[in-house]
């Protein structure tokens, strides 16, 4: 469970996230918005990674800052958008730094969890590659991976699917899905409207950093909630297969076919 | 399916363990350097055989250790003070510089997040080439290698200082204001040594090429424990050190309290470095090279890295200092410059093969 009360974020002196609250409890929920509008700074200040100015960010009902980072790390893990590792560290040796908060220092990490995750998450295959060699998607895969090695109740997760194909996007959705069915929370910035209506229990739209709406999914993504957010006109219907709702963008212009 | 629960398999049944690797390749490394350093004992102006040197060495170490039987070979005495009061300090000296240089190198490039970082990056061997050259041209009464190791902490701590901004040090900013500082030390040192005499230049000079002559077992009495202290502390943050290689931002949220940790790590490195190079001068490249081909070997795992990196820095300098007192018949070469003759080409090298495409 984590939550964010009341929080205000300033980068480099200038005001990204005003007077924002949000929650997520046993419940996938998805940040969505326009570029810029907040999204990844709301997923780190609630990591404890981005330091609010005002309000409070809780995890479990404790405050984040009174938390040792390593006990903020058992408690939620983090996956960034993307990973810069300066020296050629295995697939493997990457996904296993998830064990870092759990793992005694001169200790050996006598659980399976590494391995599990590898799997699960299906970067076992390339497990002895150079993290510098996997492809961008891949390399998201792994990240998943380490965080679900983390082996945390709460999962951030920020563009989980920005670098996958539309298949592996699906895969990737629907495996946070299922840890969420399991019992854990998951809040997740989500670029794509439909795979977020698609997979998440409630939506928090952001917009110039601020929550202009959230809810579930139906009442979130309305005409006029996304219309006004994003500045360009939509349609909002429900896609035949999955029933979700679906935002389809039309443009400013007559691009209407 | 089965294809891919095969590859699975393999990809975990080969890799050795961590806590094997780390014993398989310290006991190798320890092994090459024992013998190096017996070697090593027998080089030098006066040719002592290799039977004498193992006898002396043998009969010396069942003086001390009870538990060694055998000896009574008995070198001559002239031989036995060669070896024991000129040559061995000497070399346990050079192997502890190495040590020390060695495993602060692999700290400073994780910690910078750059295969080229060099563990005096932040002004220490300056700050010590400030201390020692002020001793030496002004005849300060205190000891060279007492100023150096004040002036190399004092420079470093400077650093940090100025690196340093609401609680917290940005590395970049740790890089700049580091060559910032060792250029203004720079121009200090040179200035002492402008308005220094004949003698206080040479000295000084001698001083800055880094050199291991006149090595006694006071010196090594000093340099031992803060060397090897300074080496448990950072075994003590290896694993956090591979961590913080992920970024700041990252090394949080997988539990490692950054601020902390490079406290801690740029500290104890500067120690652990400023002891070498107060004892020993600037001598230049071990700290660069040594861990970045250990890297090539034993890959980018601190609890693997930091300790062979340090073992292979011992021997690295026993074998460079052995070749800076034999080269040139009986006059001696600062090793120093042994190492850098050694190091620039390698440096080179891997600037060509390896990492352009990374920088």
């Amino acid at each position: 469970m984590i939550s964010v009360e009341d929080i205000d974020v300033s980068l480099a002196g200038e005001k990204v996230l005003e007077d924002v609250t949000a929650r997520a409890t046993d419940e996938f929920v998805g940040v969505v918005g326009p570029n810029g509008a907040g999204k990844t700074t709301l997923i780190r200040a609630a990591s404890g990674a981005a330091e609010p100015e005002d309000g409070v960010v809780r995890v479990d009902g404790d405050e984040i800052s009174s938390l040792s980072s390593r006990e903020t790390a058992r408690r939620v893990a983090t996956m960034p958008q993307n990973t810069d590792v300066s020296f050629e560290f295995s697939v493997e040796e990457v996904v296993r730094m998830g064990r870092h908060p759990h793992v005694p220092r001169f200790g050996t990490d006598r659980t399976d969890k590494v391995r599990e995750a590898m799997e699960r998450v299906d970067v076992a295959c390339f497990a002895d590659r150079s993290i510098h060699e996997v492809s961008g998607g891949e390399r998201q895969r792994v990240l998943l991976a380490r965080c679900l090695a983390q082996d945390a109740d709460t999962l951030l997760l920020d563009e989980p699917t920005a670098s996958l194909d539309i298949g592996r996007a699906v895969e990737t959705l629907s495996l946070v899905r299922s840890l969420v069915d399991e019992g854990r929370t998951a809040v997740a910035a989500i670029h794509d409207l439909n795979l977020a209506a698609r997979f998440c229990d409630e939506l928090v739209l952001v917009g110039d950093g601020s929550v202009v709406s959230n809810g579930v999914p139906s009442e979130v993504l309305t005409q006029e909630n996304v219309e006004r957010v994003f500045g360009t006109s939509v349609h909002v219907g429900r896609d035949e297969v999955t029933d979700a709702v679906r935002v389809t963008a039309l443009g400013n212009g007559d691009t209407v076919r | 399916m089965a294809g891919y629960e095969r590859t699975a398999e393999a990809s975990f049944g080969t890799g050795r363990s961590l806590r094997a690797t780390v014993v398989f390749w310290c006991s190798v490394l320890s092994f090459v350097l024992l013998v190096s350093v017996a070697l090593a004992s027998g080089i030098g102006a006066v040719d002592i055989g290799y039977s004498t040197v193992v006898a002396v060495l043998v009969d010396a170490a069942r003086r001390w250790l009870p538990f060694v039987s055998g000896g009574g070979f008995g070198g001559s005495e002239a031989h036995e003070t060669i070896i024991l009061n000129v040559r061995l300090p000497r070399i346990v000296v050079g192997a502890t510089v190495g040590f020390a240089l060695g495993a602060a190198g692999a700290v400073m490039q994780g910690f910078f997040r750059n295969p080229m970082a060099d563990p005096t990056i932040i002004g220490i061997s300056s700050g010590a080439a400030v201390g020692a050259v002020a001793v030496i041209v002004y005849s300060l009464s205190v000891s060279v290698q007492f100023a150096a190791f004040v002036g190399a902490l004092a420079a470093a701590g400077l650093v940090y200082g100025l690196a340093t901004k609401n609680g917290r040090t940005g590395v970049a900013t740790l890089l700049l204001a580091g060559i910032a500082v060792q250029m203004f030390l720079g121009a200090i040192v040179s200035y002492m040594m402008h308005v220094s005499d004949d003698e206080g230049l040479r000295s000084a000079v001698y001083w800055l090429m880094g050199n291991l002559l006149y090595k006694s077992w006071s010196d090594v009495a000093a340099v031992v424990p803060p060397v090897l202290l300074g080496f448990g502390v950072l075994l003590f943050f290896a694993r956090d050190l591979n961590i913080l290689l992920l970024g700041e931002r990252e090394a949080r949220t997988l539990g490692v309290n950054p601020g902390r940790t490079k406290m801690v790590l740029l500290a104890v490195s500067s120690i652990v470095t400023a002891a070498a190079v107060a004892v020993a001068g600037v001598i230049g490249f071990v700290g660069l090279i040594v861990p970045h081909a250990m890297r090539l070997v034993v890959g980018p795992d601190h609890r693997v890295l930091i300790p062979t990196s340090a073992l292979a820095g011992a021997v690295f300098l026993v074998w460079a200092d052995a070749v800076a007192r034999s080269v040139m018949g009986g006059a001696e070469m600062p090793v120093g410059i042994v190492t850098a003759l050694v190091g620039v080409p390698f440096f080179l090298y891997l600037l060509r093969t390896r990492e352009v495409h990374e920088l």
